[in-house]
């Protein structure tokens, strides 16, 4: 298969043939591409299960266009992407942790992000102790709820699949997961408390996109 | 051989080249770069163009050009996390401008520091150009896509031939810089100055969308006259759209080769 | 240019539809400047000076000269340098670097006019060729912002400038020992005046939606997309130009833009010399000590 190259700014087609994707742009009844790379259409349904709530609408007939470049994609924290983050310090009343991926894209430089007491668990919100949640060094899945302030990213946990994914014990030992707020350590059966995600195989799609 | 190392003393290198390889050397890597372009469409020495991307490998995108005499790198950081109050829904730009000292006939003092607060010494022509760069861009990147984000764009200029090129080979440099690290763009901007007599016009041009970004002039011209140099301009720009558009996509289809190949093998 | 949230979308949704029906908020058509008054000689410490009011951007103008060594390169011209300063002025809305940058910016093409030898005549302030010249500060203080401050301090600096006083110089030249002396006339009514004739002045005009307007206010200008400065001599011609305000321009707007800047630039050139004359008419009336001298609407021309 040979495929067609395009710089920023090329018109691709017209706005009533295709849908703008990724690297894609709408403009004055055209779609022009945003970045450098070969253009891709995608013709297949059954792979636009993102947009399945909006089946019905005649949109969905079209066919999405992208430009992709392999070696450059770019992950920037938006409002309700999905962002892995190591915990690195952890307060009566806030968390805070360093973001390094994105929807499963490596970010170029951690960005700082912070979970608030009330966000989270969603049940009990008042009596929750930070403390029983979080620990510093655990790999946390959380997703971003608002751009925050100067200083950092605002996160929740407040979903029953989103919390710690990896954690250790003092000691170095992989805690293993036995309930929605328990964690084990294999070699001494000793319980650590822990918001931990319920990882499902739907969630996982998800995280992939 | 050193006998002397110890008091600091150093006897020069230990071979000896002829300076005359040196030269034969620079010659061969040029007409061997694999990824640049020399537009020799054009016969005159100011307008000659090479442009290569991908130079600093540290950057997250990066660039090389000659335009004329006039030999600038540029490289790009971020998006990155901006510590700034100033404003969330879009990206900020930063840029920087430097000279160095050999830039020009006349030394240029590297100790001649702008520092932010001061008011007599930022008002320099690196400010000006940084503005005038600033102002070009801000059209021409979809802002709204990075949100909370900050893009850093250094500039280096190593060479500078004329005043005239100056700004065009910089807008150069950034565009091709921009795309090298797949930062997303309306268009590929593109600027041309022309100084004819003592009238400096300066455009920056869009081509795809058919939209001026920035201009600049400094002279006397009437309206009539005036909107004749914006055409010259224009029709340049498009030339030099032309050749960045041969350089990426030639690049890319490189890339894609070799990827191609890493795989069967 | 700084930006002013304005309250709603509703808001910046009437201000571009009066813009469009010809009908802006202050009642002015789209090619119609805010009533510009000036009062000329407001500051005795000051060669020149000038004080102006367009609309409810006021800044203040104060001409100062230096004596110096010209330099090698033109051995026959004197120095001429703008500054704008609006570190004083709170309601200029943008603090710190971001404000620094704007007034370097106005005082930078303030400084591109002065120094075009087709704007300004630099060899009229050379005092010895090869040895002494003036250097002449221009100092521009933005006391009230209200929008348009590129326009205003070119107004003021053209008005200052042409009602500055050049200290009288008496220079004798030693035939013997071939030296060069130079003496300041003790006489303060012996003065002679600068030629700003082909000074230009700036128009700039703001696109929003397609209407070209000229003279945006603050909450204009919170709707602009792009804004074109130019320098527009008074036989139409124009000096400089330069962009600001984020947007894109296609050529068409860009042509009709620089038609309409050299079409108000003479007739803001001659209003403003009108209005100088006045005020050098008026100034008589205003007494030795007048506390109001400043504040009331009644001393300005």
């Amino acid at each position: 298969m040979s495929s067609y190259y395009c710089v920023p700014g090329d018109r691709l087609c017209p706005a009533d043939s295709a849908r703008p994707g990724p690297g894609t742009y709408e403009k004055q009844g055209c779609i022009f591409a945003s970045i450098a790379g070969s253009i891709k259409l995608n013709l297949s349904e059954n792979e636009l299960g993102a947009v399945s709530h909006n089946k019905n609408t005649s949109n969905n007939e079209k066919p999405i266009i992208t430009v992709v470049r392999e070696e450059h994609q770019l992950a920037v924290p938006t409002v309700g992407l999905l962002a892995y983050c190591k915990i690195t310090h952890v307060s009566p009343r806030f968390v805070r942790c360093n973001m390094f991926a994105i929807n499963n894209q490596p970010l170029k430089s951690i960005c700082h992000g912070m979970i608030k007491r009330e966000a989270i668990d969603s049940n009990n919100k008042d009596t929750v102790e930070c403390s029983q949640k979080f620990r510093p060094d655990d790999i946390v899945i959380a997703r971003i709820i608002s751009l925050g302030d100067s200083n950092s990213y605002l996160l929740s946990t407040a979903e029953p699949e989103l919390g710690v994914v990896a954690a250790r014990t003092s000691t170095g030992e992989t805690l293993v997961p036995v309930a929605c707020c328990k964690m084990r350590c294999p070699k001494t059966n000793i319980i650590e408390s822990r918001k931990v995600a319920k990882i499902q195989n739907d969630f996982i799609e998800e995280t992939e996109r | 051989m050193l006998s002397n190392t110890n008091c600091g003393w150093v006897d020069g290198p230990e071979e000896l080249f002829d300076p005359l390889q040196f030269a034969v050397d620079l010659e061969m890597t040029d007409k061997s770069s694999d990824n640049g372009v020399r537009d020799v469409n054009s016969l005159k020495n100011d307008d000659r163009v090479f442009i290569s991307k991908g130079l600093i490998t540290k950057a997250n995108g990066s660039s090389y050009v000659e335009l004329g005499l006039t030999k600038i790198t540029c490289s790009i950081y971020g998006p990155h996390e901006t510590t700034t109050d100033e404003s969330y829904s879009k990206c900020l730009l930063d840029t920087s401008i430097k000279f160095s000292p050999f830039s020009r006939p006349k030394r240029i003092d590297p100790l001649r520091i702008t520092y932010e607060n001061s008011n007599e010494m930022d008002d320099t022509e690196e400010a000006e150009l940084c503005s005038m760069l600033e102002e070009c861009l801000l059209p021409c990147i979809l802002l709204h896509k990075y949100p909370k984000s900050q893009i850093d764009i250094i500039i280096d200029i190593i060479q500078e031939d004329n005043e005239a090129n100056l700004l065009s080979a910089i807008v150069l440099s950034t565009t091709v810089a921009l795309i090298d690290a797949c930062i997303e763009l309306y268009d590929t901007v593109v600027a041309k100055s022309l100084k004819i007599d003592s009238n400096l016009l300066t455009v920056c041009y869009m081509p795809n969308l058919a939209q001026v970004s920035s201009l600049f002039f400094d002279g006397e011209l009437t309206t009539n006259e005036l909107d004749k140099y914006v055409d010259e301009c224009i029709k340049q720009c498009h030339i030099l759209h032309k050749a960045i558009c041969k350089v990426i996509i030639d690049d890319l289809k490189n890339k894609d080769q070799e990827s191609k190949q890493t795989k069967i093998a | 240019m700084p930006r002013v949230p304005v309250a709603s979308e509703d808001e910046r949704k009437f201000i571009v539809d009066g813009i469009q029906s010809d009908f802006r908020l202050d009642g002015r058509t789209s090619r119609m400047y805010r009533p510009v008054l000036l009062a000329t000689d407001v500051v005795n410490t000051a060669n020149g000076s000038c004080l102006l009011k367009l609309g409810g951007t006021i800044v203040m103008a104060g001409v100062t000269f230096e004596f110096t060594r010209t330099s090698q390169e033109s051995p026959n011209e004197g120095r001429i340098e703008a500054t704008v300063d609006g570190s004083g002025c709170h309601s200029l809305r943008i603090f710190g670097r971001q404000r620094h940058l704007f007034t370097k910016q106005i005082s930078r093409s303030l400084n591109y006019i002065l120094n075009n030898p087709k704007c300004f005549d630099r060899e009229q302030l050379c005092v010895v060729k090869g040895h002494h010249c003036w250097l002449v500060h221009v100092d521009i203080s933005v006391l009230r912002y209200e929008g348009n401050l590129y326009d205003a301090c070119s107004f003021a600096m053209k008005a200052a400038l042409s009602e500055t006083k050049v200290p009288s110089l008496q220079v004798t030249h030693d035939e013997e020992t071939s030296e060069v002396t130079v003496d300041v006339c003790d006489d303060p009514f012996q003065f002679g005046l600068l030629n700003v004739s082909n000074l230009p002045v700036f128009i700039s005009v703001s696109q929003v939606s397609g209407i070209h307007i000229v003279d945006t206010t603050l909450k204009e200008d919170s709707v602009t997309l792009a804004r074109i400065t130019y320098g527009v001599k008074d036989n139409g011609n124009i000096v400089y130009m330069s962009k600001d305000g984020g947007g894109s321009l296609d050529l068409l707007n860009l042509r009709s833009m620089s038609k309409v800047a050299s079409d108000i630039g003479p007739q803001m050139n001659s209003l403003l010399l009108d209005k100088i004359h006045l005020s050098k008419a008026k100034q008589p009336l205003w007494g030795h000590v007048n506390e109001n001298l400043l504040f009331d609407d009644i001393n300005f021309v």
